[in-house]
């Protein structure tokens, strides 16, 4: 007995040990649960928390969602995602293949045979960042079941063919079909890895070894070989040119496996289409002169449901009315931009801190020459004869089939070219005429009146493209501006139109974006005096054609094509004017924020790299073409500042001017309010940025609780109890929500009721069913980006309570390597601000807190957090800021909507919400860049809003004193702060005093304008819900420590029966 | 030298013990003053507690033979409680690292290293903390005489 109470002391005593390392281990995962609450939400699909309400009336829902039960959420999700897709996809390319019949449309009931890797496993959207919802892919509305709902017989040998052979292949998960799975952080689409992203293609040999009978199988699938081409996407990945066995040696350019399989369609097919499922511009040159390819479509990625949209255009259901939003060239590698790409390592970057992030740079010496700007303006000046621009060196243009010119030669467009900006055809054919343009007096805008009719058989709609070509002048020479020879200004999208039907579009124009930045001279936005032209086209170059047309120029001087002066309209101004645009749109004088100290963009303003950029100039394209500017040395000012802690705080100032905390909001235990003085944050609702209780709301809040505030926001905005603002989670996604699943979706607060006997798993589906926002910009359509917004981002807002979604993202796409390219619009500033400002505009129509992304400058994801970005100011202000602008001022309001009294009260406001970037702006963190981050957005483009980081924390990377002082609300992530981070640093020095007063201000306007305040009142506050994670820190606890409790109990009893045997003995 | 050779295989087994909190206490060290997140503030906790076990793990080891194997009992059961609670609020200190690693960028290959001591120190804890509660279920660290 004795022995046995001895061996049970000792279990006991061990069990008791281990017992206390659970409890405490329960004990300490509480709170880092708890702070990690929304991607344990996310990764336990459940939701931690609700808010309640003890009376709430009609009046506390501002913003309603059109959705009230789940049905209607999800038929009302996918129905718009088909409706987009529908509009997205553009037609490159529709052969003759029979007498008075095209290549598209085929029947609806067409028996077809898909062929290539891409057709099968194909991208439905943007990896990671703003993937689509796989559920939904997954459930019935693939590629396949997609076709088959539309009516297409598709060849099942050849499914089967491709099924066998993709069975023991990999493809981020493995088997056919297979669901790609997350992205390896750190990878890159190289030509060697590209396997984690773009799956093999099959060999005609494999698959014939996999289906024997698969050419015998061609005969009865036979109306058309639909051969998909395609490459995946993501964010943190990037392509690099080359190694690969294309034509031109790029991995944009069709590898020889895939021109096997385009050879077995066109061997043994009368109509062969192709689709092109990428967002980076591949290279098409191939495609568009082989008569054999009857039609290619570019689909980009078409979404969770995306595939019925494309079924919809291949049958002819919807005309085509997409057009290119980047211009596709024989050779993606050869041009300006590409010359600086990449990773470009400071010498010395070893030498900096880990905290510092510093591994390399851009200087962007292509200047404003990107894209359409670079091919159209030199085609300009070939066909002018000017500026040698007919002469190239090797390496800096391309032959006939797109190779790299390995000699001293002719720059032609021809070669250089194989789709423009702006292209797209139709099912029918439209004629467009320049009817008439008034240029207003003050120069700050015009009308345009343009006449559509649709000329041919079928029903579609048009894109109207306005251009503009302004004078490169002996001025413009000498001061360093660069001038575009064509250049978008503004678009809009017909209605359906029938055949022989009419439509006349009214457009406003902006002139703003007509001006050039000046950096050097009068600093600030010019004209020139001289001769200006608005030319229609149906793309960039037709437009350019039609003005060279109006300037006398034929084929004889060169010209791909004769243009129509018609479509065009000339006026002259007589005057150099520099004061049009001095002043924005808030009264804010426009000077150089960007080209000189800390904020520079310029890297020859530095102390030590004069003449280091050599920006490329129109009036000498040859001597000026760019060349890579490798082995700096991070040194003087720039090494300073990439050590992100470059203002002195001071402890010393008369801050007496500033009060915290004062008279704050308080609520008893019951959450009754305490303090009937202090104003709570929904008696705010709406108000405008100039109502006069902001100064004494925001004197509520301490600097403690900002600062805690400010570090909380990893899908979170966190709460501000001295204000009543209680916590809310948030979510990501330019595409809906990251995590919200219709089975926690609800209306005005209350979950929807299940679905009775709705056939399929709609409770998992979430909101990110769109095209991929490159569709978006494709189709043109500022109305559907406008719906886009109300639903993609808005409804998402609504039906899942989350206040901020964060998205759009909007950077340009610089060149076409951008492995996350999908994620933003286009190259252009125009196409990408107006959608992107449209966007907005519905989303914020639904009270959702926008996070427009990145800003700025993020155009590549190599070393996407340590790339410092340099470029002139002209090339900030004329490209991505511009942009940017467009989004922020509210401009580019659709035509349609000027007499819509429903759309009253849209394009009032600008958006309300940034995330900056990851890449420094110039030597600094974006939301430590003053210039850009303050002078410009805060400044001259009024933005009042609510300013995050994208996933610093308060690390020294985001220059933490810094950012707040001009101007960023939030940062988001999850690592420790600074630490410095606390009140007592701040509070004696008067201007970070000033800018936390500011900040404060900045994110209760945001909030209280939002959907955050939709259905709260004063009563309202945040019930923790049990979810499985908090069950298992819980469980852990009650579990252990009942453990720890028994075991000890049974230790100390096991002891005292060994002293009482001992005693008993002893007697 | 004679009290070494009265230790049992226990007795041996705490001072393993001893010498895991130790290294563990070393590796805490480099890791919280060196690299990613050299400079920041330290917790002091995983320090303290470890130093407590090892210095009570030595005296248990040098003393254990003129106490009552009750007493050797619950010491020893502090020794495994003291290095459980540096366990948890080790990872506690590196918790922010770690979840950072959930931020979608590259990380960097200091942050990354950081993490990985951080677990070599924990995996060297919880070592110990086993040590330390193996010793807890023998009562006793000396041969008996």
């Amino acid at each position: 007995m004795a022995k046995i109470t001895e061996i049970m002391s000792k279990t006991l005593r061990g069990v008791s040990a281990v017992a206390v390392l659970g409890l405490a281990a329960g004990i300490a995962a509480g709170p880092i649960m708890e702070k990690y609450a929304a991607p344990l939400d996310t990764y336990f699909n459940c939701v931690s928390s609700e808010r309640v309400s003890e009376e709430t009336d009609t009046a506390d829902w501002k913003y309603q969602s059109k959705f009230k039960t789940a049905k209607e959420a999800v038929d009302g999700f996918k129905e718009f995602a088909i409706k987009e897709s529908q509009e997205t996809f553009a037609l490159l390319k529709n052969r003759e293949i029979s007498a008075g019949k095209t290549s598209l449309p085929i029947s609806k009931t067409a028996k077809i045979t898909l062929l290539g890797a891409k057709a099968y496993v194909p991208v439905y959207g943007n990896d990671m960042g703003a993937a689509p919802d796989y559920t939904i892919t997954n459930d019935g509305n693939d590629i396949l079941s997609a076709f088959k709902d539309r009516g297409f017989k598709i060849n099942p040998t050849a499914t089967e063919a491709y099924k066998t052979f993709y069975s023991d292949k990999e493809h981020r998960g493995s088997g056919f079909g297979a669901k790609p799975g997350p992205v390896v952080v750190g990878d890159k689409m190289t030509a060697g890895a590209m396997g984690n992203l773009n799956l093999v293609e099959a060999t005609v040999d494999e698959l014939t070894a996999a289906q024997s009978d698969l050419k015998e199988s061609y005969k009865e699938y036979k109306d058309a070989a639909i051969v998909v081409f395609g490459r995946a996407g993501g964010e943190n990945v990037s392509y690099v040119p080359g190694g690969t066995s294309s034509t031109t040696g790029n991995i944009l350019g069709l590898s020889a496996e895939e021109k096997a399989i385009l050879k077995e369609a066109e061997d043994n097919f009368e109509n062969v289409i192709v689709l092109i499922n990428s967002t980076n511009p591949l290279e098409l040159a191939e495609l568009k002169a082989d008569d054999k390819v009857d039609s290619i479509m570019w689909i980009g990625y078409p979404g969770a449901y995306g595939f019925y949209g494309v079924a919809d255009v291949l049958n002819g259901t919807v005309s085509p009315s997409a057009h290119l939003g980047d211009i596709y060239a024989a050779n993606t590698a050869v041009n300006p931009a590409m010359q600086n790409f990449g990773d470009i390592a400071w010498a010395n970057k070893d030498a900096f801190g880990n905290d510092d992030s510093v591994a390399s740079y851009l200087i962007m010496e292509e200047g404003i020459y990107t894209g359409y700007r670079y091919y159209e303006t030199r085609y300009a000046d070939v066909v002018a004869n000017v500026n040698g621009a007919a002469n190239a060196k090797a390496g800096t243009y391309v032959n006939a089939n797109g190779s790299v010119a390995t000699t001293d030669g002719t720059w032609k467009y021809e070669n250089e070219v194989v789709y423009p900006f702006g292209y797209g055809l139709s099912y029918t054919t439209f004629d467009q005429t320049l009817e008439s343009v008034q240029i207003k007096g003050n120069k700050k805008s015009a009308t345009v009146s343009v006449k559509v009719t649709n000329t041919g058989s079928m029903e579609g709609k048009s894109v109207v493209q306005l251009y503009a070509q302004t004078p490169y002048t002996e001025y413009d020479k000498t001061n360093k501006v660069e001038k575009s020879a064509i250049q978008l200004m503004d678009y809009e999208k017909t209605d359906i139109i029938k055949p022989g039907a009419t439509q006349t579009i009214n457009m406003e124009i902006d002139l703003a974006n007509l001006a050039s930045y000046d950096y050097t001279t009068a600093k600030t936005y010019i004209l020139d005096a001289g001769e200006y032209f608005f030319a229609i086209g149906d793309d960039s170059h037709e437009a350019l054609n039609n003005i060279l047309a109006a300037q006398g120029k034929t084929k004889a001087d060169g010209m791909t094509d004769d243009g129509n002066a018609a479509n065009t309209y000339k006026w002259t101004w007589d005057d150099f004017d520099s004061s049009t645009w001095k002043y924005s749109k808030s009264n804010v004088e426009v000077t150089n924020r960007l080209s000189d100290g800390d904020s520079s963009m310029n890297i020859n303003s530095f102390d030590g790299y004069a003449g280091t950029a050599k920006y490329m100039t129109r009036s000498d394209w040859n001597g000026t073409y760019p060349t890579t500017v490798a082995g700096l040395t991070a040194k003087n000012r720039i090494e300073t500042l990439l050590k992100n802690n470059f203002i002195d705080v001071k402890n010393n100032d008369d801050v007496s001017a500033y009060k915290w905390g004062v008279n704050s909001w308080k609520t008893d235990e019951n959450g009754k309010p305490t303090n009937h003085e202090a104003i709570h944050i929904t008696e705010m609702k709406g108000a405008d940025f100039n109502d006069p209780r902001w100064n004494k709301i925001v004197d509520q809040v301490s600097i403690s609780e900002f600062l805690s505030f400010a570090g909380k926001a990893f899908h979170t905005l966190a709460g501000i109890p001295s204000v009543g603002l209680s916590e809310y989670k948030t979510d990501d996604g330019p595409g809906g929500s990251d995590g919200g699943k219709i089975k926690d979706a609800m209306y005005q607060g209350k979950k929807y009721a299940e679905m009775e006997g709705y056939d399929s798993n709609y409770a998992e589906y979430g909101t990110r069913v769109a095209p991929t926002p490159t569709n978006l910009a494709y189709s043109w359509n500022k109305e559907l980006a406008y719906e886009n917004g109300e639903i993609i981002l808005g409804e998402s807002t609504l039906i899942f309570g989350y206040p901020i979604m964060i998205g759009p993202g909007v950077n340009l796409h610089r060149h076409a390597y951008n492995g996350r390219g999908g994620e933003y619009y286009s190259e252009d500033p125009v196409l990408s601000g107006y959608t992107g400002s449209a966007v907005v505009q519905g989303a914020q129509s639904k009270g959702c807190l926008v996070n427009v992304k990145h800003f700025a400058f993020n155009d590549q994801e190599i070393n996407r957090s340590s790339v410092s970005v340099f470029m002139n100011e002209q090339t900030a202000r004329e490209l991505e800021l511009r942009n940017f602008q467009q989004i922020f001022e509210a401009s580019g309001k659709p035509a349609s909507f000027v007499n819509d009294e429903t759309k009253q009260d849209s394009y009032k406001v600008g958006a309300l919400g940034t995330m900056t970037s990851f890449n420094e702006i110039g030597a600094v963190a974006p939301g430590a860049n003053k210039g850009a981050s303050y002078d410009i957005l805060r400044g001259e483009w009024d933005f009042k809003g609510y300013s995050v980081t994208d996933f610093t924390g308060v690390s020294a990377k985001a220059s933490p004193k810094e950012s707040i002082l001009y101007g960023t609300t939030a940062f988001c992530g999850f690592g420790g702060a600074v630490s410095y981070w606390n009140e007592d640093y701040f509070k004696n020095d008067a201007a970070m005093c000033a800018a936390i007063k500011d900040d404060i201000k900045y994110v209760l306007y945001s909030v209280a304008n939002s959907a955050a305040m939709n259905g709260v009142n004063t009563s309202t506050r945040v019930v923790q819900l049990n979810t499985p994670w908090r069950s298992i820190y819980k469980g852990a606890r009650i579990g252990f420590g009942v453990l720890t409790g028994v075991a000890v109990a049974g230790w100390i009893a096991c002891e005292a029966l060994k002293l009482f045997a001992k005693k008993k003995e002893e007697n | 030298m004679k009290f070494v050779k009265k230790q049992n295989a226990f007795g041996w087994v705490l001072m393993a013990g001893a010498v895991l909190a130790l290294i563990g206490l070393i590796v805490y060290i480099v890791n919280s003053t060196t690299g990613y997140i050299a400079g920041e503030t330290v917790n002091a906790i995983p320090i303290v507690l470890p130093i407590l076990s090892i210095l009570g793990a030595v005296a248990l080891w040098l003393y254990s033979e003129k106490l009552d194997d009750r007493i050797t009992g619950v010491a020893t059961f502090v020794l495994a409680v003291l290095m459980a609670i540096s366990i948890v609020m080790l990872l506690v200190a590196r918790i922010d690292v770690m979840g950072d690693l959930l931020n979608p960028i590259e990380h960097s290959a200091a942050q990354i290293k950081t993490v990985n001591v951080a677990i070599i120190a924990i995996v060297f804890n919880a070592l110990s903390f086993v040590a330390f509660v193996v010793t807890t279920i023998a009562g006793r660290l000396h041969k008996e005489i």
